[in-house]
């Protein structure tokens, strides 16, 4: 019987420590140990995208990394994505573009597109299609996660510009 | 005073303050902050994990199941087979969305005695956790006895076919019943006016046969169940599910109890399209429940719902239009057979309905033909059945076209059903939208813009779609604030709990934002039918007007008593509550002093209306072709919807798109593809496939046919037809000319025939190129590997630990 | 009006109706809409009927 391993974690900026066995991904530790729900599974063989989180800032899908190998990690998922103060932009424009239908895949896209913002803070829509290229969204298509995207991004950029 | 109906509201012409407008959705900040709750999110007190067993076979009687080993597992707590499923008789239900066989749903989900599809469950084991519940399911001994499977229509309507149902006969109106076994459960004829002489009439005919593939819903989240059986016999279950009603009544047919001994709790839906309406956990998990004592819940994985949920049938069909020198058909002809899959009930019927339905034909036959074989059982997709009808309706019409030398939508204009056309299987329509949908696209700059460049090709066609009424309910309470909250049964797939709280606002005259929709469970409000076939913004919004007039007169009767006057001199006009010298209270005012001076008000409404219009569409494609590859590439699409008023507009638009992006996918790569063992894999379209659709004009055209045309009438069916069929004759400008198999990626016989060294090269597909992790990804400094395409993690671990296929560090080896 | 097209059509009834509802998988149309109340959906002389298969959607 294989033995569970104690794992520290740095979760949406709080320190995490949980138990988990080898062949437990990330995935299943955030929705069934830290209750977590907010990351969906949609395929658990990296298809679909749904299950996307950030491991040290990185879009990750957590149904193909291992729990155990996140130690003294920091991740963060959709529940730390808006604050005490509201939501994030990215959030709010997925909403005002009516970018979600059914909503099972949105976490996974705001995350994703998160990383995207704060790499490129004024993507091409060309380069958002390809970087949202590992989420699939079946109920509509896509385009209304484009507009939210690039407007979320064209809210950002003079905040920036304004900061520098 | 309020108008008695919503068509009567509509032909006061009054502006709309709500309907229209493009409020938040209420249930947004959930599901953006990962809040919402979908099936798999339920967690309760000792809840088990379940797990499947399913046939590695797609045809083979069971001959044993020997649970022996895995009930002897620790942390095993209960195992279920097709023995533990009440006996039920062969019985028909009718469950508001077309007949179910009992007998056939019991056996589909869990066998008895025979598998009939690869994936086919057999037995299910509840555990401590998931781990333990898929180790117990490989310790569960299947013995089979290999039968030859029938994988088409073709081979499976021979007469020497393997037979699948031992007690299946064809049931058919027109002849009398056979004794034969059979694999074809139906068959369907409609007739008009005589075929044959309308043939004798043509100048031209065009008669073509196609085949089209198995497609899946490919809704993102598995179909999940939670259930608990309760000490007292009540069970709960917890799903997602386009139809709670549906899903309690189904299980209670199928467990042989009382449908009130059961309370489904629909949680937040994650796609449906028509394949979250049949039911396949909820009574394994209650037997499972009832064994263990426990709450159990079964997810499936991906490979599980492609694998045993009911995809569309593939179809193989023809068609046959002839017509005078002068473009107008004189008859029409179709022949279609459509797998049913492991139990019969495939789209068979509105296929036969719609593949005519957007033209004007005096003469015509339709047969249609249910047939089962050794796949998943077929399930409703959007435009059930209609899809593959018209993709082969608009290639024939297509090619008559070409060669009658007629533009192909004055064809269509000449053509078009309109107001009095009688269908060939029978009703006469009423004011519908046809022919303004092809004007639409005449007008539109993209038919007017010319296409230039080699290797490239315009497609135009036309669909058609029914909308259902059926049953829904609803309540809605006022509260003191001057909001209220709204009661209703139809689960959301798409943000219709917002366009039902729109109608109930914009009857009350306050604002969307100021009426609270939820959505509940079986117990807590009326029966209410399934969220599909296009009805839940006219069936429910209708209830929820209905509300709205009851909480109106409750108002009125208030204010008559509290200014000590009749209720006929009080009046409710939008959104206040006005009466003789000039006395007014606004909605908020008087649900304040309502509260303090009588009974809440509460208004209740149903609707059992059957009158929604039909759905048309037209749409026109531009695409290139890759001569070499077959790629195929959209560069413009148009598509002109008629979609009566449109509640919200902008999840109109994302239903639009959303058919399109799915109707391309179909056209161009989505299917099964099964070998001789009845595997199969199929594939979505993405976001850089999606690019070719951004970059076309994909605006939908919300003018309504008509200003008759009741608001409730939003017609949400944005799939269908028109968008495989524009993808296919989109090919008669390209060498190798039109294509008849769905999808078109994988089969290119004019290519092949060219280039046979080509026959095995795909068009790489970006699900390939994400796997094919060699090609795309680079290894970045701390060994780690990533895909360059979309940035993501695609292994995990140093590489020099890392084992082929999983990425286990060397310490987690070692420790087993 | 089905007991009218029985004695014109012997065993068509029992082709369409099922005790006193209609068959399971067909639905019934009166005048261009589809009848909510099945067998019991009021008739007059000169109503237009259709029984059709039922239908499902997605």
């Amino acid at each position: 019987m294989t033995c569970k391993r104690i794992v520290r974690i740095t979760i949406n900026g709080r320190l995490e420590e949980f138990l988990c066995k080898p062949r437990q991904t990330l995935l299943e530790i955030l929705r069934d140990t830290l209750n977590l729900t907010g990351t969906k599974e949609g395929c658990s063989n990296g298809n679909c995208g749904a299950c996307t989180v950030l491991l040290n800032g990185r879009a990750v899908d957590s149904c193909l990394v291992l729990a155990v190998e996140t130690d003294g990690a920091e991740i963060e998922t959709i529940e730390g994505v808006a604050s005490a103060d509201g939501l994030d932009r990215l959030q709010s424009a997925f909403l005002e573009n009516a970018a979600l239908q059914c909503g099972i895949c949105t976490p996974g896209f705001i995350m994703a597109a998160k990383t995207l913002l704060e790499e490129n803070p004024d993507p091409t829509e060309e380069e958002v299609r390809f970087h949202l290229a590992g989420n699939l969204y079946r109920c509509t298509g896509y385009d209304k996660i484009i507009r939210a995207v690039l407007d979320a991004a064209a809210d950002r950029t003079p905040r920036q510009e304004t900061e520098e | 005073m309020t108008p008695a109906s919503p068509e009567a509201a509509a032909s006061e012409n009054r502006p709309y303050k709500v309907i229209g407008t493009r409020p938040i959705r209420h249930d947004g900040v959930d599901k953006v902050t990962g809040r919402a709750k979908y099936g798999s999110d339920i967690r309760l007190t000792g809840m088990l994990a379940g797990a499947i067993v399913r046939s590695r076979h797609a045809h083979a009687r069971i001959v044993s199941i020997d649970t022996s080993r895995a009930a002897a597992l620790p942390g095993v707590h209960a195992i279920v087979t097709g023995t533990d499923m009440p006996d039920v008789s062969s019985r028909v239900a009718e469950l508001g969305e077309g007949a179910v066989n009992i007998q056939h749903l019991s056996c589909n989900i869990l066998a008895q005695g025979k598998a009939h599809y690869k994936g086919h469950p057999l037995a299910a084991v509840a555990a401590d956790d998931i781990h333990i519940a898929r180790q117990a399911a490989a310790l569960i001994d299947v013995q089979y006895e290999v039968l030859p499977p029938v994988l088409n229509v073709t081979d499976a309507m021979r007469d020497d076919a393997p037979i699948i149902l031992d007690d299946l006969r064809t049931a058919s109106l027109a002849e009398d019943p056979s004794d034969r076994p059979t694999n074809i459960a139906k068959h369907l004829r409609f007739e008009k006016g005589d075929v044959e002489q309308g043939f004798s009439q043509a100048q031209v005919i065009v008669e073509r046969e196609f085949h089209t593939a198995t497609v899946h819903q490919g809704y993102i989240e598995p179909h999940t169940a939670t259930a608990l059986w309760n000490a007292d016999g009540q069970i709960t279950v917890w799903t997602s599910t386009q139809g709670s009603f549906l899903a309690r009544q189904q299980t209670a047919d199928v467990l042989h109890l009382p449908v009130s001994q059961i309370k489904v709790i629909p949680m937040e839906i994650g796609g449906g399209f028509g394949g979250k309406v049949p039911i396949y956990l909820p009574p394994v998990a209650a037997l499972l429940s009832k064994k263990s004592g426990r709450p159990v819940k079964i997810d499936m994985n991906r490979t599980n719902v492609f694998e045993s949920t009911g995809p569309t049938p593939a179809s193989r069909i023809r068609v046959k239009i002839g017509a005078d020198e002068h473009g107008r058909i004189t008859a029409a002809e179709a022949w279609l057979a459509y797998e049913a899959g492991g139990y019969p009930g495939s789209p068979i019927a509105p296929g036969c309905m719609c593949v005519f339905a957007c033209y004007d034909i005096p003469n015509g036959r339709i047969d249609g033909y249910d047939v089962v074989v050794n796949k998943p059982r077929t399930n409703a997709y959007r435009a059930p059945g209609a899809t593959n009808a018209a993709f082969a309706t608009e290639t024939v019409i297509d090619e008559l076209c070409e060669k009658l030398g007629i533009d192909p939508l004055e064809f269509r204009l000449n053509n078009a059903a309109q107001e009095g056309t009688r269908r060939i299987d029978g009703p006469v329509y009423a004011r519908i939208g046809m022919k303004e949908t092809v004007q639409a696209i005449q007008e539109s700059d993209h038919w007017n813009t010319p296409l230039e460049g080699p290797n490239r090709g315009r497609g135009v066609a036309s669909g058609f779609w029914f909308n259902a009424g059926l049953k829904s309910s609803v309540t809605a309470t006022v509260n003191a604030d001057g909001r209220v909250a709204l009661v209703e049964g139809s689960t959301d797939i798409g943000g219709s709990r917002t366009g039902i709280a729109m109608q109930l606002a914009e009857t009350l005259g306050i604002a969307a934002e100021d009426v609270i929709p939820t959505v509940v469970d079986t117990d807590s409000i009326g029966y209410t039918d399934v969220t599909g076939g296009s009805r839940v913004t006219y069936a429910t919004g209708w209830a929820a007007y209905e509300a709205a007039r009851d909480i109106q007169r409750q108002m009125v009767e208030r204010a008559a008593f509290l200014w000590g006057t009749d209720a006929e001199q009080v009046r409710f006009e939008e959104g206040r509550i006005c009466g003789p010298d000039d006395k007014c209270f606004t909605f908020q005012e008087l649900s304040a002093q309502a509260a303090e001076t009588g009974a809440p008000i509460i208004g209740r409404g149903s609707s059992d209306h059957n009158q929604p219009g039909g759905a048309f569409a037209t749409h026109v494609v531009d695409v290139e072709v890759d001569p070499e590859t077959g790629k195929t590439t959209i560069l413009r699409y148009t598509a002109a919807q008629d979609v009566g008023t449109a509640i919200h507009p902008a999840y109109v638009e994302g239903q639009v798109q959303g058919g399109v992006a799915q109707g391309i996918g179909w056209a161009l790569n989505e299917e099964y593809v099964y070998d001789e063992s009845s595997n199969a894999k199929s594939r979505v379209p993405r976001l850089p496939d999606a690019d070719q659709l951004r970059s076309a004009d994909d605006r939908s055209d919300p003018r309504g046919s008509s200003e008759s045309r009741s608001p409730v009438r939003c017609s949400r069916r944005r799939r269908g037809p028109h968008r495989a069929s524009a993808g296919c004759n989109r090919r008669r400008d390209l060498p190798g000319g039109r294509h008849p198999h769905e999808p078109f990626a994988d089969v290119s016989p004019a290519v092949d025939a060219r280039n046979p060294e080509l026959t095995q090269l795909n068009q790489p597909r970006l699900k390939d190129q994400h796997d094919a992790a060699s090609l795309h990804s680079r290894i970045d400094a701390t060994g780690h590997r990533w895909c360059r395409l979309c940035h993501r993690y695609r292994q995990h671990g140093p590489r020099s630990d890392r084992r082929a296929g999983t990425a286990v560090s060397r310490s987690c080896r070692s420790a087993g | 009006m089905i007991a009218a097209l029985e004695r014109q059509y012997p065993d068509l009834a029992g082709r369409l109706v099922e005790g006193s509802s209609l068959k399971p998988g067909l639905s019934v149309t009166v005048d261009g809409h589809v009848a909510a109340r099945g067998l019991f959906e009021t008739v007059h002389s000169d109503s237009e009927i259709h029984f059709l298969p039922a239908i499902g959607g997605g």
